[in-house]
């Protein structure tokens, strides 16, 4: 059975709560929220050369995505999973969610030993089986009921975050992460400096620093 | 791509109450993000 692809490697999870364990990541082509820019706005260029897309949080603040998922091969689902020595496989994108066949497979034929994981912006709809650990990132047309289902969520922040304008969906959600936007490839400290204060003003909030940019890995 | 991808684009953009080139430009681009390309490219 074939699936859409954009690339998969292997390496620890960077944020969130599983930070540091090591996943089978799939990124999977393609996204419905960001768009490419004109090259007049000069974009920051992404590793494979490409020029990064413009993305909007849930409030419509913009932000450059970090992400290439501008790829499409139709790879293997059954060599993909026996690939996976992890207990973990982590389907990201993009927004994996476009592709919604493919998501209901990775759950009907994973091992019941491996946990599958799906980062989503939660601007799809979709009944995630109960064992699927769903990490979300509001993106704009964020719907409430997906982050409902999210076991966390992902705030970014930068500075035009406000408090504000945090919807109820995010403030009354049990595990909530805020990470800085960063550099494609590394830290951002005056946004790390913003985190802490917003942490102090929301205590429950817990820091996410994408650890993979810290260690020098994918 | 798959002719599948592209309807559940158009679904999609529906369900958001996206209409006419609203509607188009959620679904090409998005299609377009996955690596897709038009057989034929639009004069410029």
């Amino acid at each position: 059975m074939k699936i859409p692809l954009a690339e998969h490697f292997h390496s620890p999870q960077g944020e969130g709560l599983w930070v540091g364990t090591l996943m089978h990541f799939l990124r999977l082509p393609g996204c419905s929220v960001g768009r490419s820019v004109p090259p007049s706005l000069a974009a920051p260029i992404l590793p494979g050369g490409r020029q990064a897309w413009s993305c909007q949080t849930y409030d419509g603040r913009p932000f450059w995505c970090d992400t290439d998922f501008h790829h499409y091969l139709d790879s293997e689902l059954d060599q993909l999973i026996d690939e996976t020595f992890e207990d973990h496989l982590c389907v990201t994108g993009g927004e994996p969610l476009i592709h919604t066949e493919a998501i209901e497979l990775f759950e009907s034929m994973l091992p019941p030993n491996k946990i599958l994981h799906v980062e989503t912006s939660g601007t799809i709809p979709f009944m995630f089986h109960d064992n699927t650990w769903v990490t979300l990132s509001p993106k704009k047309g964020c719907l409430p009921q997906m982050a409902a289902r999210a076991n966390e969520l992902k705030v970014l922040v930068d500075s035009t975050f406000s408090l504000d304008d945090v919807p109820m969906y995010i403030l009354e959600h049990p595990l909530v992460y805020i990470q800085p936007v960063n550099y494609l490839t590394e830290l951002n400290k005056d946004n790390i400096v913003r985190c802490l204060n917003v942490m102090k003003k929301m205590p429950k909030w817990r820091l996410s620093l994408q650890l993979h940019k810290t260690i020098g890995v994918r | 791509m798959p002719k599948a991808l592209e309807d559940r684009l158009k679904k999609e953009a529906r369900a958001k109450g996206l209409k006419g080139k609203a509607a188009l430009k959620y679904v090409y681009g998005t299609l377009r993000s996955t690596g897709w390309k038009p057989k034929r490219e639009k004069k410029k």
